[in-house]
């Protein structure tokens, strides 16, 4: 069960990766360098965040539901805060775009829906 | 009194971004706690397929948490944007922000739990299917969310909109009036879609061949059931734009407060019973496929009546806008 | 700013009538989305009777609805009438 875990963490982190930084480079091109990398740094947690979920999640199965809701409480807790860094900062710096840190905080999420679609659509057709 | 109004408005972004992070994050814990339970289930039935049980899990868990991640965003918004302090109508607006994210990531976060975790009992009873299971459970799920994004518009125009101009007189109320609307509603939308979307999954994996009908009935199952969650809305946006006359007598305010109660409340029991009939209505398509056509007619008519005691709501809210 | 006995009165018909058809839609919406459920159940396993068991609903449906009926009722008393 950890190897199925590691290749999903290992799937959707480096397919969000290489898509920010694709995006971000089609947006240097085009001179809006803020949003580039606030689009970059929101992936990087993004990504972050997924891997954690990851490795918490035999933690939250197998216990009692009481105790598994206790448990991805603190993990929700724990791993949100680390999201606010991103958030956070893009408010206070100037060099940080907020609207695209905020965009690239669902990259991972972005790309598990398009991922699902893609296949059903093909699936269908 | 410059003060007293820099600190109420100060303490109204505090309380405001607890409550939108504090109630956001425990709405996604429910849900993931109610899928935890059901992947333990799984696994104890069939081991050897814990591998998938979890991967679906990760995956599922991701998109469900997207609700409290828009909570999270909000709260840090109000927290850290610096909104003007010296204004007492911020302080309402950022209350009601506040409110309306926090509950709307409620229902969100507690119903795409359910997907999550009859795709985990799915997987397990029918492990060909998984792909499907997969793909079903994130569209119910995704389409879960909408209730939060309703909250998260009102939030961010709540924390977004000027109000330098308006009298503080019962805007304030209809400023908090408006979170709550949107944001109670939201629960009822949220939970009913979360059901809905639970129930494909269990159907799909007992019946694989059903799927076309079953994801279309729990997609129109649970666009009925964020109507509710768009009165909530509509009711939102009236006290948002409306301009309403000064005025600093107590019944002007509690009119619009009111309001604002009635549609959030009554936005609930509405969305999870049309979610109960959409629930209803998937789990007999997926077991007597031919009669989908029939079924998806009386879960419409079902929803329609079920429907109307939210539609009452509105009423009394709009009386109690615009005639009072 | 001196509020008077009978601003209070108004003031607290017209929260009450919110919470009132508030809190009045929720039993029946929930209600009504149960029998509804079941109908579904009750077609799905047969469907012959399909027409009867929509009349059946319908006339549960109505049933319940009149408990939000009574909150509506009320509301507009709260509104217009104290």
């Amino acid at each position: 069960m950890g190897a199925e875990i590691a290749y999903t963490q290992k799937r959707y982190g480096t397919t969000s990766m290489m898509a920010a930084i694709f995006i971000g480079i089609f947006f240097i091109l085009l001179g809006h360098k803020t949003q580039a990398k606030g689009l970059i740094l929101g992936s990087i947690f993004s990504v972050l965040n997924f891997v954690l979920m990851g490795e918490i999640l035999p933690l939250i199965v197998g216990p009692s539901r009481k105790k598994s809701s206790f448990i991805s409480l603190g993990s929700i807790v724990f791993r949100h805060g680390l999201l606010a860094v991103p958030l956070i900062l893009s408010l206070k710096m100037e060099w940080l775009d907020f609207t695209a840190t905020v965009f690239g905080l669902f990259m991972v999420q972005i790309m598990i829906m398009g991922d699902h679609l893609l296949k059903r659509f093909h699936r269908s057709a | 009194m410059d003060i007293d109004t820099q600190i109420l408005v100060k303490s109204a972004a505090f309380v405001g971004a607890g409550l939108a992070m504090g109630l956001g994050a425990v709405g996604a814990a429910i849900g993931e706690g109610y899928t935890a339970a059901e992947a333990n289930g799984a696994v104890s039935r069939n081991p050897e397929l814990s591998g998938d049980i979890f991967k679906n899990m990760l995956v599922g868990q991701a998109v469900a948490e997207s609700a409290s991640i828009f909570a999270l965003v909000v709260a840090i918004l109000m927290l850290f944007l610096g909104v003007p302090l010296n204004n007492l109508l911020n302080g309402a607006a950022l209350l009601g922000a506040g409110l309306c994210m926090g509950f709307g990531a409620v229902g969100s976060g507690i119903g795409s739990g359910f997907p999550g975790g009859q795709a985990c009992v799915g997987i397990a009873r029918q492990p060909a299917v998984t792909p499907r299971l997969t793909t079903n459970m994130l569209i119910g799920s995704a389409v879960c969310q909408t209730p939060a994004i309703f909250s998260m518009v009102v939030a961010l125009m709540l924390i977004f909109m000027g109000f330098d101009k308006a009298p503080l007189g019962p805007t304030w109320a209809a400023l908090v009036g408006a979170g709550f609307s949107t944001g109670l509603a939201a629960i009822g939308s949220g939970y009913g879609g979360g059901l809905a979307a639970g129930a494909s999954c269990e159907g799909i994996s007992r019946q694989p061949e059903s799927v076309g009908n079953v994801t279309t009935v729990m997609l129109v199952g649970q666009a009925v059931a964020q109507t509710p969650s768009i009165f909530g809305l509509l009711v939102s946006f009236i006290l948002l734009f409306k301009r309403f006359p000064e005025s600093y007598e107590l019944q002007s305010a509690m009119a619009l407060l009111g309001a604002g109660l009635c549609m959030g409340f009554g936005g609930i029991g509405p969305g999870v019973g049309n979610g109960m009939a959409a629930e209803g209505a998937v789990k007999w398509v997926a077991r007597n496929v031919k009669r989908s056509g029939e079924l998806m007619r009386i879960m419409l008519v079902g929803q329609a009546v079920s429907q109307s005691t939210a539609i009452y709501a509105m009423v009394v809210a709009l009386v109690l806008i615009f005639v009072v | 700013m001196a509020i008077e006995g009978a601003d209070i009165v108004k003031a607290a018909a017209f929260l009450g009538a919110g919470l009132s058809m508030g809190l009045g839609a929720i039993g029946p919406g929930v209600g009504e989305g149960m029998v509804a459920a079941k109908a579904c159940e009750a077609i799905g396993k047969n469907p012959r009777e399909a027409g009867l068991l929509t009349r059946t609903m319908l006339v549960g449906q109505a049933v319940s609805e009149s408990t939000g009926i009574y909150s509506l009722v009320i509301a507009l008393l709260l509104l217009f009438v104290v």
